[in-house]
């Protein structure tokens, strides 16, 4: 019985079979109850956390049998060009603020983070780790693998990131008299990615519209922060 | 089938992106570069040729946050360094969101209205 269980938690589409298990209760979750705390990746990878434990799994296995998710990384950033080139026409009356508005909140949200780890004591690791967490999860993780970063550990700051950003940032916007749906949008945007575009979807088509561009360019600025910092250093 | 050439357009515009980071900017990351290419690949083609593409890249986007389950698992080894850093982890997460956005939505606001009074 041992044997047959070790069998099947060793063949190489297991850890395929748990995520995707994983993922779709965690989903129906979320659907079901509509509640913010509960993201499918929150959810879906404390589920399958708690499966592998149970199946005796260690993570070097599941990372290697893994490799086909991993790899659809790649084309899923490319394929955030789709959503910023249908916000490109709204932006174009706008394009002024936008642009400041979004390199003088990259660059802050980006030093703050930086700072605070560093001035609380953060290592170099943690430190890389945290500050890509504003910018959207495939780059994200790309970013804080190649500055020396813990990859799983990004992908979990980006993810209580979103779901902070969203609980907190409409309120914080209304309370800071920010009324303007491209204001609200482009902030959610930059500062909660996806999670923050969900939320900004529930106010307005407008504001939707500004949190998913800024969501993509933040992604995008952020990488041209980096690559410019990795070749001048 | 849209959704499958428009993956390949997806999966060329990754390759080549990588080949061009590799050979010029490699502190820049190859998706992000196909990025770019994709988005300009998008405001110049007709419609015919960009309808894949979009089907493709809905297809792609909407299965993110399965995508994204197994980096995040990898906090399975890291448990301890979370427990251990509690207090830098949270205020870097909390502090810098919180100047930020009250900060820079009202940046946008105020340059939304300058330039809307002439």
């Amino acid at each position: 019985m041992t044997d047959a269980l070790t069998s099947l938690s060793q063949h190489p589409l297991f850890s395929v079979t748990v995520t995707v298990s994983a993922f779709l209760l965690a989903m129906w979750l979320y659907r079901r109850s509509q509640w913010i705390m509960l993201q499918p990746v929150l959810v879906g990878t404390l589920l399958t956390i708690v499966l592998l434990r149970l199946c005796k799994v260690d993570y070097a296995t599941y990372h290697q049998q893994s490799a086909l998710l991993w790899l659809l990384l790649g084309p899923a950033t490319v394929a955030l060009a789709v959503p910023l080139y249908h916000g490109l026409p709204r932006i174009r009356s706008l394009l002024l603020p936008t642009m400041l508005t979004l390199s003088v909140g990259t660059v802050m949200m980006l030093g703050l983070t930086i700072a605070l780890a560093r001035l609380l004591g953060a290592d170099t690791a943690l430190t890389m780790s945290l500050a890509p967490k504003s910018v959207t999860s495939p780059v994200a993780i790309l970013l804080s693998a190649q500055t020396g970063g813990i990859a799983s550990l990004t992908a979990t700051f980006v993810m209580i990131t979103g779901v902070l950003g969203a609980m907190t940032g409409p309120g914080l916007l209304t309370y800071c008299g920010v009324t303007l749906p491209a204001a609200r949008g482009l902030m959610l945007g930059m500062s909660a990615h996806a999670v923050g575009t969900l939320q900004a979807l529930k106010e307005d088509a407008e504001t939707g519209a500004f949190a998913a561009l800024g969501m993509s360019l933040t992604g995008v600025l952020t990488a041209l922060l980096y690559g410019l910092w990795g070749t001048l250093r | 089938m849209p959704v499958v050439s428009g993956l390949l357009g997806l999966l060329g515009f990754q390759l080549l992106g990588t080949v061009i980071s590799n050979l010029l900017l490699p502190s820049l990351p190859g998706p992000i570069f196909g990025l770019a290419f994709c988005l300009g690949f998008l405001c110049l083609a007709g419609e015919s040729l960009t309808r894949p593409l979009e089907a493709a890249a809905k297809t792609l986007l909407s299965y993110l946050p399965l995508l994204m389950i197994p980096p995040a698992v990898g906090l399975m080894d890291n448990v301890d360094t979370l427990q251990d850093n509690l207090l830098p982890i949270s205020a870097a997460l909390l502090g810098s969101l919180l100047i930020t956005v009250p900060v820079c939505g009202w940046l946008m606001q105020r340059l939304i209205r300058a330039g809307k009074q002439p």
